[in-house]
């Protein structure tokens, strides 16, 4: 076989994959742009062209300016104590007792509940005549704590609902990193008399360079697109004081048949999110660059 | 290669009922039509409930056959679901629809026929369009503005008379924190507390002004005119005095009613709806109903007006057995008196007496109540003179929490200020 047959068949060859992700990546973000130039509702057969009017409409938005904020720092909380979380609980949880099974399914099984099922049950634990109220005032007789009627408290509530069901990811991928460090350096570590503080510091943190880059993108990413979970919990209330951004967008696009402006907010989320994102990668795998 | 084969042999063999049932379905019966029927499942109107008026009207047009096509529920309207239809090129061939104002933009719905039968609508003129067509049939009237109360509580704080005026609605819910008892159960948590703001709201700002949203548009009036910022104002007090029960900013829609329901506060603002629930019947005290309270003791209702009918796709292929279906829907008297009963609802009808049913006691209630209302008009996010920017809700849910949350009056209603100016479009 010639070389220009078979680079003609390798090209072939990934024709089906390009189109799926020029289908089902590219276009919407090409289309999600171009939206935002239009004032079209989402509905209308036709719209008209505002140029820039929506992307410079989201700079005097003080309820989307408000979403951006709180999705930050609600991003950035999520992946620090997600992360931290995680790892204490892979350091904790990789033995190979069969006890550490269980603790790692607990620790694990609520990432795989649906948020939407399991923000229920976290509104049925923290409403206002819920089980946890319920509780306090039956054994300790206090008052009913409005746990997602209070604007800090229900964000509280929300990070720790997302912390909740996070940290397992994030457990998850620490212990397939902790699994590639060998184990000679343990034993060296032992012999030169290594406190547990020590090993961690100078053996398994820094080993778990790549294992942190992937954990701290996943979750990071995840949170800046965070939705089901205020969307069940509270509804981005009180006083809208918990939509993040996702939240914020579809309320505009769709709730308020804005679908133009919709557009032109998740266009600049788009942009902050890659910024970002390629500037914690790029940080990240500095910490990276020992290994090789 | 006989792998290959056999696992190509298994695809076909799986993929071959896929086939068969895609084939099936796109076979029509010789003779009749199939038409698709977008229903919206409520606690009031059921599956069964839709299913029986579908069987009703196969009866009636044996040569039509309905598909009923249900639409994802977990939102306050069908409307997304619609529009994800519409986009998929699959839009039903009769809605039940709430917001028909951005389908008929979007030349989804075809104009319906005026015929002798219509004419019997006695707010015909209000539902034709700015061009000059009628896009649903609905007949009925919904009541928003109720105040439902514990009798047995009443009784228990000694209110003897019903409050009529917002000096005696107080007088009452002093009387009720007497006697230890929670007077008002409102939801804070959700879409809820700005339609309770709204109905309380309504007596005064839209009595004054029946056309008050054409006038904003116009900018003729603001929120922060006297009538809105009174009613901001009393809505706040009510809550600071706990009146509203303190934990409304915390409770959500089921949570509120519930609370009422379980005999913990002696009343709960809703709309006529409530009176056909199930639960509201099986509660085991009995329940009255007032209006809201007004300065000066008149009834002045909010109610809504036919503004969730049932209209045809402009690109239906039986025409004639989508606008048939849609008419026995909207006027019919069998499946809108059923209907009337399970949502505590009016008939629009000019021949009411056609479209009667055995009313609750609630329903009775509420009957006098409509009887003697002086002024009814539309509310929250129906036209009052003008529709209202689409999301006005959210900005009406955003205001009343931030009176329930110890914002400022002049926070809530800058809320809504600010949202009518930024999304008002015409």
């Amino acid at each position: 076989m010639d070389q220009k047959r078979l680079d003609l068949q390798k090209s072939l060859m990934v024709c089906p994959s390009m189109l799926i992700y020029l289908t089902f990546m590219a276009l919407p973000i090409a289309l999600t742009v171009y939206y935002g130039f239009t004032n079209w509702n989402g509905v209308a057969p036709s719209w008209q062209f505002v140029g820039l009017k929506n992307y410079l409409r989201a700079f005097t938005d003080k309820q989307f300016l408000y979403s951006v904020r709180f999705t930050l720092v609600f991003s950035i909380v999520i992946t620090l104590l997600s992360n931290a979380l995680g790892l204490l609980f892979a350091v904790l949880v990789n033995g190979k007792q069969r006890s550490m099974n269980f603790f790692r399914s607990m620790i694990f099984i609520p990432l795989l509940i649906s948020p939407i099922a399991a923000g229920f049950v976290w509104k049925a634990l923290f409403s206002y005549s819920g089980i946890i109220n319920q509780f306090l005032e039956r054994w300790f007789g206090l008052e009913a704590i409005m746990f997602l009627g209070k604007p800090d408290m229900a964000k509280l509530i929300l990070i720790l609902f997302t912390l909740w069901q996070n940290i397992g990811f994030c457990m998850v991928i620490y212990l397939a990193g902790l699994q590639t460090i060998p184990p000679d350096f343990f034993d060296a570590a032992a012999i030169d008399g290594a406190n547990p503080w020590q090993r961690f510091k100078s053996i398994i943190f820094p080993y778990l360079a790549p294992s942190t880059t992937s954990a701290v993108l996943v979750m990071f990413t995840s949170a800046m697109r965070e939705y089901p979970r205020p969307l069940v919990l509270t509804a981005g209330g009180p006083v809208g004081q918990t939509e993040t951004l996702a939240f914020r967008i579809f309320k505009v696009g769709f709730d308020a048949n804005q679908l133009g402006y919709g557009s032109a907010m998740a266009a600049w989320v788009l942009l902050l999110t890659s910024l970002l994102s390629i500037a914690i990668s790029r940080l990240l795998r500095r910490r990276e660059e020992f290994l090789k | 290669m006989k792998k290959v084969g056999l696992v190509l042999f298994l695809i076909l063999a799986l993929a071959s009922p896929v086939f068969a049932a895609g084939n099936a379905e796109a076979v029509k019966p010789a003779e009749g039509v199939e038409i698709d029927f977008q229903i919206w499942v409520t606690p009031n109107l059921t599956v069964e409930y839709w299913e029986d008026l579908v069987a009703d009207f196969s009866k009636k047009h044996p040569d039509i056959k309905v598909n009923i096509v249900q639409a994802i529920t977990g939102e306050s309207t069908a409307d997304n679901f619609l529009r994800t239809r519409l986009a998929a090129g699959n839009f039903p061939d009769v809605s039940h629809v709430f917001t028909e104002d951005m389908f008929i933009e979007a030349k989804a719905f075809m104009p319906l026929p005026i015929d002798d039968d219509v004419k019997q609508l006695r707010n015909l003129e209000g539902m034709i369009k700015a061009d000059g067509n009628l896009y649903t049939y609905d007949s009925i009237t919904l009541v928003h503005g109720l105040i439902y109360y514990n009798k047995a509580l009443f009784e228990k704080a000694g209110i003897t008379e019903l409050p009529k005026t917002q000096a005696q609605f107080d007088a009452a819910c002093e009387k009720l924190l007497a006697a230890g008892i929670v007077p008002i159960s409102v939801a804070g948590a959700d879409w809820t507390s700005g339609f309770v703001l709204s109905i309380m709201a309504a007596p005064q700002v839209f009595y004054n002004n029946t056309v008050w949203y054409r006038d904003r548009n116009d900018k003729k009036v603001s929120f922060f005119d006297t009538d809105w910022r009174e009613s901001a104002t009393r809505f706040k007090t009510m809550y600071e005095k706990g009146y509203i029960y303190k934990g409304a900013p915390a409770m959500d829609y089921t949570a509120s009613q519930q609370f009422f329901l379980d005999g913990k506060a002696a009343m709960y603002p809703m709309g006529s709806w409530f009176s056909g629930a199930p639960e509201a019947l099986a509660a085991n005290f009995k329940i009255g109903v007032i209006a809201p309270p007004t300065k000066d003791g008149g009834a002045y209702m909010a109610a809504i007006a036919n503004r969730n009918g049932y209209a045809v796709s402009a690109t239906s292929k039986n025409p004639e057995a989508a606008i048939a279906l849609a008419k026995y829907m909207g006027l019919d008297p069998y499946p809108v008196s059923k209907r009337l009963a399970l949502e505590g609802g009016f008939s629009d009808m000019k021949n009411p007496d056609a479209y009667a049913y055995d009313m609750t006691y609630i329903q009775e209630g509420i009957n006098e109540l409509y009887k003697a209302a002086t002024v009814m008009t539309n509310n929250y996010n129906h036209p009052v003179g003008a529709n209202p920017p689409d999301g006005f809700t959210d900005a009406m849910t955003r205001a009343a929490q931030m009176l329930l949350t110890g914002g400022t009056v002049d926070a809530a209603l800058g809320e809504l200020e600010s949202y009518w100016d930024a999304n008002q479009t015409k």
